[in-house]
C-alpha cells in the first residue's frame, strides 16, 4: 500500500474506486487525458456535494438572519453607507490601471463596476424588509433542501444583493460564503439529504416502486462542482500562505501573538482567556514554543494543503489539520461563522462513502435512507 | 401527467407573467409595485421550471431538449424582464441582462454534443480559475507595484466577472501581518451642550457576534490611507501643536522626530465619504437626546483610534490590554447634522492625539489624554470599553 504511486489526477473526492487502491496500477497506465476526463467528468455520489449545500443553506439563514437586528443601517437609504455614497461608488468611482509603457502613468479604464443589489433600488423600510424575509424564506428552503435549485439561486442573489450594497460591513465570511453558494448553484445539492429527495421517495413508495429506497445514483456534476470548490480551496491555501510569507513577524513566530493578544478579535474580556495570555508571557520559552509552532503549523498547512492533500495517504492529515486550524480560529478569534465556512468548503475532499456511512450511522429523521 | 411537473409549463408561465408586466410598464407604467410583483413572481416560476428540468434530466425523466426548452423560456422571460423595468433599476437591469444571457448560453451547453459539453466545461474552468488568479496576484505587496499583467488582466478581462460574482476576494488573511484593529469613537454633541458617546464596535451593544464583526469591518472601511503626502508639511505641523498649546488644557504637542505616517493618517477619498456618511448615519441614529425630543444635534466629533496590541512584556508586567496609552487617536473631523464636513481647516484634521503619562517614575502617575482634551470632556481617564472615554 505504501508504494501505491499517486498523480495529481488521483480522486479524494471520487466514488467507489476511491478506496480500492488495486484499481490504482489501471489508472497509472492510463493516458493523461485518461485521467483528466476522469478527475473532472467520473460520476460521484452527491452526498458531499448536498452535505454541503445542507451546511451552506444553514450558514447563510443564520449570516442572513444576523442582518435582521439592524437591517437597515446594512441596506437602509440611510444606513452606514447611504444611497447617495452606494451609488457613488458603483457609478463613480474611477479605476486606473497600469500604462502599457515604460512610466509611471496610469490610465484611467471606468468609473462604474457591475456591483447588483436588489437594495440600491428598494428604499422603501417596508419594501426592504418584505425583501430580506424573503431571502430568509429562499434560505431555509436551501437548508431544508426544499425546491433545492431554485431556493439556492435566490439564495445566492439575495446573498450578493447585501454584500454589494453594504460593502462596509463585510469581511473574510461574506467572501466564503458566496463562493460556497457560487458552486451550489451549479451543483445538483438537493440529490439527498433535502425533503426533495424525501418526498420523492415518498412518491416512489406509494406508487409502488420496488426501488424507492435506492441511493441517488453517481453523477458527473457532483464530480465537477466538488472538483471546483478543491481547487478554489487549494487557491485560497496557497494564497493566504505565500501572503503570510511577506510579514516579517510570521517568520519571527510572533504573528500569532498579534492574533491572539487583539483585543478586539479575541474573548479577551473572558478572564479565563486572559489568565491563559498571561501566564504563557511569565513563562518566556513556552511562550516562544507556542507562538512559533502556531506560525509554523499554519504556514506548513496552508503552503503544503494544495499539493499533499491529492495524496490518499496524506488527505486525512490534511484535512484533520484543516478542521483544527478552523475550529481553532473560531474558538479563539470569534470568528465562528467564518471558520465553518471553512470546514464546509474542506468537506469537498471528504469521499461521498464516508459521508454516506456517517449520516447512514448517525443521521435522524429525513436524512437517513430508510426514512420513508 | 400532472401539470406542475411539466417545466415547459412553468417557462410558459412565466413568460405570461413578464409579458404582463411588460404590458403594465408600455400602458400604466405608475403601478410600478404590480410590476416588480409580476416580475419577481415571473422569475422565480421561470426559475422553478428550469430547476424541474434540471432534476428530471438528471434522473433521466426528460430529454435534454426538453431542459434546452424550458431554458430558452427562462432566457425569454428574463429578456422580457430586462425590456420592463425603469431606468432607474439599472443594476436590476444589468443582473437580468446577464442572467438571459447565461440562461441562453445554458440551453445551448445542454444541446451540445458530450465532447463539446466537456470542452466548454473545462473553458469555463480556466477561465474561472485565471480570473481568481488575477484576482489574488493583483494586490500590491509590501513596498512595491502590483504585476502589470495581472492587475491589466484583472482590469479588462476579469473584472467584471469577479466583481458581479463577488469572487474579488485576494485571500490575504492576516497578512503580510496581523495589524491592530480600528475604532470609531464619535462624540455626538447636542445644541443644548449635552452629549453623548458611542463607539464601534462595542461587545455591550452589539446583540450577536455576528454584528460586532461587522461594525469592526465599517471602522476598517475607514481606514483606507491616503497615498499622498500632505502638502505643507512643517506647516501644518507647528499648526497643530500651536493650536494644541493654545488650548485650555494645553493638548501634547506632536515631536518632529516622530514619523509623519505616525502623527498624521489622512483617509483615502473612500475612507473620507465614509466618514462623511458614517457622521450622516449618527445624525439619524441620535437625531436628539433620549428625554429632549425637541434638540438637535449640534455636532459629531469622529475619531479613528488604532488600539495597539499588548506586547507580552507589558502583559508580563501585569499591564492590561485596555490600558489608555495603547489608545492612538486621529481626529476626523467635526461634522455637522447634514454630515458635512464643517471645518475642513481644522488645526487637528487626521492629527493624532496622543494618550500618555508621565515618564518619570518618582511622580505619582498623570494620565494626559488629549482626545478627552480635545473632545471636550471633564473626564480624563477612560472608562472601561462601551462607556465614555
Amino acid at each position: 500500500m505504501s508504494n501505491v504511486k499517486n498523480t495529481i489526477f488521483d480522486r479524494p473526492a471520487n466514488s467507489s474506486t476511491n478506496a480500492n487502491y488495486r484499481k490504482t496500477t489501471e489508472e497509472d497506465s492510463q493516458g493523461w487525458l485518461e485521467q483528466f476526463d476522469k478527475f473532472w467528468f467520473s460520476p460521484v455520489a452527491p452526498n458531499t456535494i448536498s452535505l454541503i449545500r445542507l451546511l451552506t443553506g444553514c450558514l447563510i439563514f443564520y449570516i442572513t438572519l444576523c442582518y435582521s437586528f439592524e437591517l437597515l443601517a446594512f441596506v437602509g437609504p440611510d444606513g452606514i453607507v447611504n444611497q447617495a455614497l452606494a451609488d457613488h461608488f458603483r457609478k463613480d468611482t474611477p479605476m486606473y490601471v497600469m500604462a502599457p509603457e515604460w512610466t509611471e502613468n496610469t490610465i484611467e479604464i471606468t468609473k462604474t463596476n457591475l456591483s447588483w443589489s436588489v437594495f440600491y433600488h428598494v428604499t422603501n423600510p417596508y419594501w426592504i424588509w418584505v425583501f430580506h424575509l424573503g431571502f430568509l424564506t429562499a434560505n431555509l428552503c436551501m437548508a431544508l433542501g426544499l425546491f433545492s435549485r431554485t431556493s439556492t439561486i435566490i439564495s445566492w442573489i439575495g446573498a450578493l444583493a447585501y454584500v454589494h450594497r453594504a460593502p462596509s460591513g463585510l469581511f473574510g465570511m461574506d467572501a466564503m460564503i458566496i463562493i460556497l453558494l457560487f458552486y451550489m448553484i451549479i451543483a445538483p445539492g438537493g440529490e439527498i439529504y433535502s425533503l426533495d429527495h424525501y418526498f420523492q421517495k415518498l412518491r416512489r413508495k406509494k406508487a409502488g416502486d420496488p426501488k424507492w429506497n435506492e441511493p441517488p445514483k453517481p453523477l458527473v456534476l457532483s464530480n465537477f462542482v466538488t472538483r471546483m470548490i478543491q481547487i478554489h480551496f487549494c487557491i485560497i491555501y496557497f494564497a493566504a500562505a505565500t501572503s503570510k510569507l511577506q510579514g516579517s513577524s510570521w517568520w519571527n513566530g510572533t504573528a500569532l501573538w498579534g492574533v491572539l493578544a487583539n483585543y478586539s478579535f479575541n474573548p479577551m474580556h473572558i478572564s479565563v482567556y486572559t489568565s491563559l495570555l498571561v501566564f504563557l508571557t511569565k513563562h518566556k520559552v513556552l511562550w516562544e514554543i507556542i507562538m512559533t509552532t502556531g506560525c509554523i503549523y499554519t504556514i506548513v498547512l496552508e503552503s503544503s494543503f494544495p499539493f499533499l492533500v491529492w495524496n490518499r495517504n496524506l488527505k486525512w492529515i490534511m484535512i484533520s489539520g484543516s478542521i483544527m486550524l478552523h475550529t481553532g480560529i473560531g474558538l479563539l478569534m470569534g470568528l465562528t461563522t467564518f471558520s465553518l465556512c471553512m470546514i464546509t468548503l474542506v468537506l469537498a475532499f471528504v469521499p461521498p462513502e464516508f459521508i454516506k456511512i456517517l449520516i447512514d450511522r448517525y443521521g435522524m429523521g429525513p436524512f437517513r435512507r430508510s426514512s420513508v | 401527467m400532472n401539470l406542475l411537473v411539466k417545466p415547459t409549463h412553468w417557462a410558459a408561465t412565466a413568460i405570461a407573467l413578464t409579458l404582463l408586466a411588460f404590458g403594465f410598464n408600455t400602458l400604466f407604467p405608475d403601478f410600478v409595485i404590480l410590476r416588480a410583483n409580476l416580475l419577481v413572481f415571473g422569475f422565480i416560476i421561470g426559475l422553478s421550471g428550469f430547476s424541474i428540468a434540471c432534476a428530471q434530466r438528471l434522473h433521466g425523466k426528460t430529454s435534454d431538449g426538453t431542459l434546452a426548452l424550458t431554458t430558452f423560456g427562462l432566457s425569454l422571460s428574463l429578456l422580457i424582464t430586462t425590456n420592463s423595468m425603469d431606468a432607474s433599476w439599472d443594476s436590476l437591469i444589468l443582473a437580468s441582462s446577464v442572467f438571459t444571457a447565461v440562461s441562453f448560453f445554458v440551453g445551448i451547453f445542454v444541446l451540445l454534443p458530450l465532447l463539446a459539453k466537456k470542452t466548454t466545461a473545462i473553458c469555463f474552468v480556466l477561465f474561472h480559475f485565471a480570473s481568481i488568479i488575477t484576482a489574488v496576484t493583483s494586490i500590491e505587496p509590501p513596498n512595491a507595484p502590483a504585476s502589470w499583467l495581472a492587475t491589466n488582466l484583472w482590469a479588462y478581462y476579469f473584472r467584471h466577472y469577479l466583481t458581479f460574482a463577488y469572487l474579488n476576494n485576494a485571500y490575504h488573511f492576516y497578512s503580510p501581518e496581523p495589524g491592530p484593529p480600528v475604532l470609531l469613537w464619535s462624540k455626538i454633541q447636542y445644541e443644548d451642550g449635552t452629549f453623548r458617546w458611542f463607539k464601534i464596535p462595542n461587545r455591550t451593544e452589539s446583540p450577536i457576534q455576528m454584528h460586532y464583526q461587522r461594525m469592526l469591518s465599517v471602522t476598517e472601511s475607514t481606514n483606507v490611507a491616503s497615498s499622498h503626502s500632505p502638502e505643507n508639511w512643517e506647516e501644518k505641523l507647528q499648526r497643530r501643536n500651536l493650536a494644541g498649546l493654545a488650548n485650555q488644557p494645553q493638548i501634547t504637542p506632536l515631536n518632529r522626530s516622530m514619523s509623519q505616517s505616525y502623527m498624521f493618517k489622512e483617509p483615502a477619498d473612500y475612507s473620507k465619504r465614509m466618514l462623511a456618511s458614517y457622521a450622516l448615519y449618527l445624525t439619524k441614529k441620535f437625531a436628539h437626546p433620549s428625554d429632549k425630543p425637541n434638540i438637535n444635534i449640534d455636532n459629531i466629533k469622529i475619531y479613528r483610534v488604532t488600539h495597539s496590541i499588548i506586547t507580552p512584556t507589558d502583559m508580563s508586567r501585569g499591564e492590561s490590554a485596555l490600558d489608555p496609552t495603547l489608545y492612538y487617536p486621529y481626529f476626523m473631523g467635526s461634522f455637522d447634522k447634514n454630515g458635512n464636513l464643517i471645518d475642513p481647516n481644522d488645526a487637528f484634521l487626521y492629527f493624532l492625539l496622543p494618550i500618555t503619562r508621565n515618564a518619570n517614575p518618582n511622580e505619582p502617575s498623570v494620565l494626559n489624554h488629549s482626545l478627552n482634551i480635545h473632545a471636550g470632556d471633564v473626564k480624563i481617564v477612560p472608562e472601561k470599553e462601551g462607556s465614555n472615554p
